[in-house]
This record gives structure tokens, C-alpha cells and sequence, in this order.
């Protein structure tokens, strides 16, 4: 059929089809436009209310955080706008410490928001689930661990991240457990997350962190447990020596070695040092130049004539730890620095021996 | 936990009873203080830790209302974080201690200056300690330890804006 302005569809020309399709067009483009401003003014008038809230109540907040009194408004408020109430208490939790930041905890209780967090946890929106633990991990809520240990294993990795990381601010040793197992399965996929909650974990429960460390290892994967050294490393955590000669002389991992290798230098056990020495021979140069590092880190003076030896090193790396580490121990040191700054053959040890005369001690190893 | 948040308070609160009872101002009038800090909550928390305690507190958002101030009226200490928009606290030390950009108050060059800041780095506290700063104090904030700070700074450094 061949259309032209006078052909008819169902009764209808052609020229009212096409005008009625423009009307509608016209109309639907009309309605879209309304809604897109709607809904901006809607998120407009919302951060609007937001920020009068947050004006109102911060003056309030303040006061009852000084020795104040609970204004009743304030309490009023955060029940009538929960979410805008935990936006600003949670934000201000992470700019205060001490009783301050104890009685902001206080605070959320007692506006009976604590309860209300926890019903959120059990939402069936993993967003709003992910919001609350969030916040849960800001605040600290010991009532909401068996809520936290269930969450942990959501298939979300936002949910579950989130709870792991609120669980890891309460943890216990049995908690502890639970986040290593759950971390060991993930750390491949999201190591910076597991990393995150590894340190919060050694932060909040020290003690039992190292213990369950070592009772969990065997069971992990090689990729968690460097993590674990790692934290151990970062987080400077003492009385670990055991687990960092462990994993030194029988390794999960290469990457595991290097990493307890590093974290020996930041224990202070001089003993470790006998380990660390036999690396400074190693083949491995990333291991004779983290070795090199460690061995200055612990004040092994027996280590002085090898790593006199490493200022010939082929790599550079190990010959600056090495002239470094020479720099730090003092008397000896020095005096063997200074003579391969004057004397060495090798053109490569002068320089490492120079360089490292004119330098203070390095905080973190060369590689 | 109890009793670790217990020691906690009792520490300050025998930290309070260590400070010297002479009021670094003299009766009547209050200590001037101008808290620069581009976030809100900090500002109106510490504000009302020292305003409890009788101190009176301005506020500035950034480093450019901060030196306004200065150029307007006399304060005894300046409390200023590092990280702002605009003028940085960095930026607003070294427009104090070299009198730059015409604020020519005799006292600028003296006002003790606290920084509070999230970097924690060694580094940057030997900056802004050579720069001239009083005191470094690190955020996350104990607000009871920074009123403590400030008025360690003010016993040193009695009132000067006074009278003024």
C-alpha cells in the first residue's frame, strides 16, 4: 500500500495519524521535562531540608557533647529524620576521639537510633543495609554483632564489606575468626577491602589479633596470610616474632617471606636478627635488599662485614639499604662506611657509601 | 572498656585540675580566640568546648576570613587547620610570621598559632613547627585535650588583646 495524505488507517487520514503522533510526542517530551524537574526540585528541596537540619541541630549536638543536657528538640528531630540525624553524627565520629567521641556514641543511643540502625541492618534493600553498617562501623554498636557476623557472608560485596568492617571495630577473638575466614575467601578478589578490614581488626583487638593469626594461617590462602604479615608490618603490632620467623623460614608465599621479612625490622627483636642474616646472601635480590634494610632496623652489628660486602651489589636497591643500614649502626658502621666511601674498588660501593654519609636513616627499605 | 573509658575521663579530668588557676585574662574580659576550619562540625564543636569554659570563640571559614579577621581586631591565639580551600593553613603561618599582604598588627608576628590538621606525618608537623606554629594537634580531635592545648598556650602567652 502506498501512503499518501489522503490514504486512511482505521478510518483516520494519514495527516491526523502523523498529527497525532507529533501530539503525543510533544506530550510525552512535556511530561519528561516535568518529571526530570520534579524530581530536581524534589533532591533540591531534600538537601535543602538537609542542610537546615544540619545548621539546627550541629549548635545542639555540640552543646551535649560539651556536658550539655539532651535538648528535647534535638531528640525530636533525629527520631522525625533518622537518616539526615546518622549522616551528621556519623561524619562528626570521624573528626573526634577521647570521651568526645564516646559521648557522640552516647548520644546515638539515647535518641534511640542505635535500634533503629539495627532494624535497618535487617532491610531488604542492600543498599540501605550497606548505609547502616556503614554507620555501625563509625559508632561501634556491640548489640549488633550476631546481625554483623550473619551479613558478612551477603553476596553483596557492599553489604558484606561493610559489616565485616563494623564487626572488625567490636571484634572479639571468636569475631576475629569468623572476619578471617570470610577475608581468607576474598582476598584474591578484593585485597585492598580485605586490607582495610585487617588493619581496623589488628587496631580494635591487638591481642587476640596475632593469636588468631596464628591459628587461622594453615587454614588460609598464601595471598591472605602476606596480608596478614603485611598488617603486622604496617600496624607495628608486637609480640608476633614467632609468626614473622614462621612465615620467614617456611614460607605460605614469596610474597609472604618479603613481607615478614620487612615487619621483623619494625619488632625490635633482636634476636630475629640471626633469622634475617642468612638473607643477606640470598639469590633473591628483593630479599637481600629488604634483609639489608632489616638488619639496620634491629641494630645487628654482627651483620657489619656482609653488608660492607653488599655495597658491590649489582642491584642498587641493595646496595643503598645496605649503606643505610652501615649509616645507622653507628660507631662500626660508619667507620666501614666511610672507608668504602674512600677505598672500595668498586665504583658502585663508593657511591652507595657516599650517598648514604650524607643521609639520615631510611624509614622504609629500598626496592 | 568500662574502665578503660573511665581512666580516660578521670586523666582529664585530673589534666583540668592541672592547669595553672590564674586566668591567663584578666577579670572580666575573655580570651580571643579565631578558630579557621573549613569543616562546620569541627568548628561548632570546639567552639562550644571553649566557650563553656569562658573563652570567646570567632570563627572563619578558610584562610582568607581568618587573616581578615586578623586585620580587623586583635585575638590571643589562632587555631587553624591545614587543609582548607582557598588559603591553606600553610598559607595563612607564613602571611602571620612575615607580615605579608598587609597585616601590619605588631602581634602577628607573635600570635601563637595552634594547627590542627589530619596529617599526621612528622614531616609536616617539623614544617609548620618551623614555620612558627605553638603547638601541632592531630584530628581526629579530643576537643577536652585541644581546650587543654589552648590554654597552655594562653598561660604562656598572656592576653594581648585586650585593651585593644
Amino acid at each position: 500500500m502506498i501512503w499518501s495524505p489522503t490514504s486512511s488507517v482505521f478510518g483516520f487520514s494519514a495527516v491526523q495519524v502523523a498529527l497525532a503522533i507529533n501530539v503525543g510526542l510533544f506530550l510525552l517530551s512535556f511530561a519528561t521535562v516535568l518529571t526530570i524537574a520534579g524530581l530536581h526540585r524534589h533532591f533540591q528541596r531534600g538537601e535543602k531540608l538537609q542542610a537546615t537540619l544540619f545548621a539546627r541541630w550541629r549548635p545542639l549536638v555540640a552543646q551535649y557533647l560539651a556536658g550539655g543536657d539532651l535538648d528535647p528538640e534535638l531528640k525530636q528531630g533525629a527520631r522525625k529524620h533518622p537518616e539526615s540525624f546518622l549522616d551528621l553524627t556519623t561524619k562528626q565520629a570521624l573528626v573526634l576521639r577521647g570521651p568526645t567521641y564516646v559521648r557522640l556514641q552516647t548520644l546515638v543511643a539515647v535518641t534511640g537510633l542505635s535500634s533503629w540502625l539495627r532494624a535497618r541492618l535487617g532491610s531488604s534493600s542492600p543498599k540501605n543495609v550497606a548505609e547502616a553498617a556503614r554507620a555501625m562501623a563509625v559508632l561501634h554498636d556491640e548489640d549488633s554483632r550476631d546481625e554483623l557476623r550473619n551479613l558478612i557472608h551477603s553476596r553483596h560485596t557492599a553489604v558484606a564489606f561493610a559489616a565485616a568492617l563494623a564487626l572488625a571495630r567490636i571484634a572479639n577473638a571468636e569475631d576475629l575468626r569468623v572476619l578471617f575466614r570470610m577475608l581468607s575467601k576474598h582476598t584474591i578478589d578484593h585485597q585492598d577491602l580485605a586490607l582495610l578490614v585487617l588493619v581496623a581488626c589488628s587496631e580494635s583487638n591487638p591481642e587476640q589479633f596475632a593469636t588468631v593469626a596464628r591459628e587461622q594461617g594453615p587454614m588460609a590462602t598464601p595471598e591472605f596470610n602476606a596480608l596478614v604479615i603485611e598488617v603486622i608490618g604496617h600496624t607495628q603490632l608486637q609480640g608476633v616474632e614467632d609468626l614473622l620467623r614462621q612465615e620467614l623460614l617456611s614460607p605460605t608465599s614469596d610474597e609472604g617471606q618479603l613481607k615478614a621479612l620487612r615487619a621483623l625490622g619494625e619488632t625490635e627483636s633482636v634476636d630475629s636478627a640471626r633469622y634475617v642474616r642468612q638473607f643477606l646472601t640470598c639469590d633473591r635480590w628483593e630479599a637481600r635488599a629488604i634483609a639489608a634494610w632489616t638488619v639496620g632496623k634491629l641494630g645487628d652489628r654482627r651483620s657489619i662485614t656482609t653488608l660492607r660486602m653488599l655495597l658491590a651489589d649489582q642491584q642498587w636497591s641493595v646496595r643503598l639499604n645496605a649503606a643505610c643500614s652501615l649509616s645507622s649502626l653507628g660507631g662500626p658502621g660508619m667507620d666501614a662506611l666511610s672507608t668504602a666511601a674512600r677505598t672500595a674498588q668498586d665504583p658502585f660501593a663508593r657511591d652507595a657509601a657516599a650517598h648514604a654519609l650524607g643521609r639520615t636513616r631510611q624509614t622504609v627499605p629500598i626496592l | 572498656m568500662a574502665s578503660k573509658l573511665l581512666s580516660c575521663s578521670t586523666i582529664m579530668m585530673f589534666a583540668h585540675a592541672l592547669i595553672p588557676a590564674s586566668d591567663p585574662c584578666p577579670e572580666g574580659k575573655r580570651c580571643a580566640i579565631l578558630l579557621a576550619d573549613d569543616d562546620p562540625d569541627i568548628r561548632t564543636i570546639v567552639r562550644s568546648f571553649l566557650e563553656r569554659d569562658g573563652l570567646e570563640v570567632v570563627e572563619a571559614a578558610d584562610g582568607h576570613e581568618a587573616l581578615a579577621w586578623l586585620e580587623r581586631r586583635p585575638f590571643d591565639l589562632l587555631l587553624v587547620d591545614l587543609l582548607m580551600p582557598g588559603l591553606d593553613g600553610f598559607g595563612v603561618l607564613h602571611a602571620l610570621r612575615t607580615n605579608e599582604g598587609g597585616q601590619g598588627e605588631p602581634q602577628s608576628t607573635r600570635l601563637p598559632v595552634v594547627v590542627l590538621s589530619s596529617m599526621a606525618q612528622q614531616t609536616h608537623r617539623n614544617r609548620v613547627m618551623a614555620m612558627g606554629a605553638a603547638d601541632f594537634v592531630v584530628k581526629p580531635v579530643d576537643p577536652e585535650g585541644l581546650y587543654l592545648t589552648v590554654r597552655k598556650h594562653l598561660t604562656r602567652h598572656p592576653s594581648k588583646s585586650l585593651g585593644n
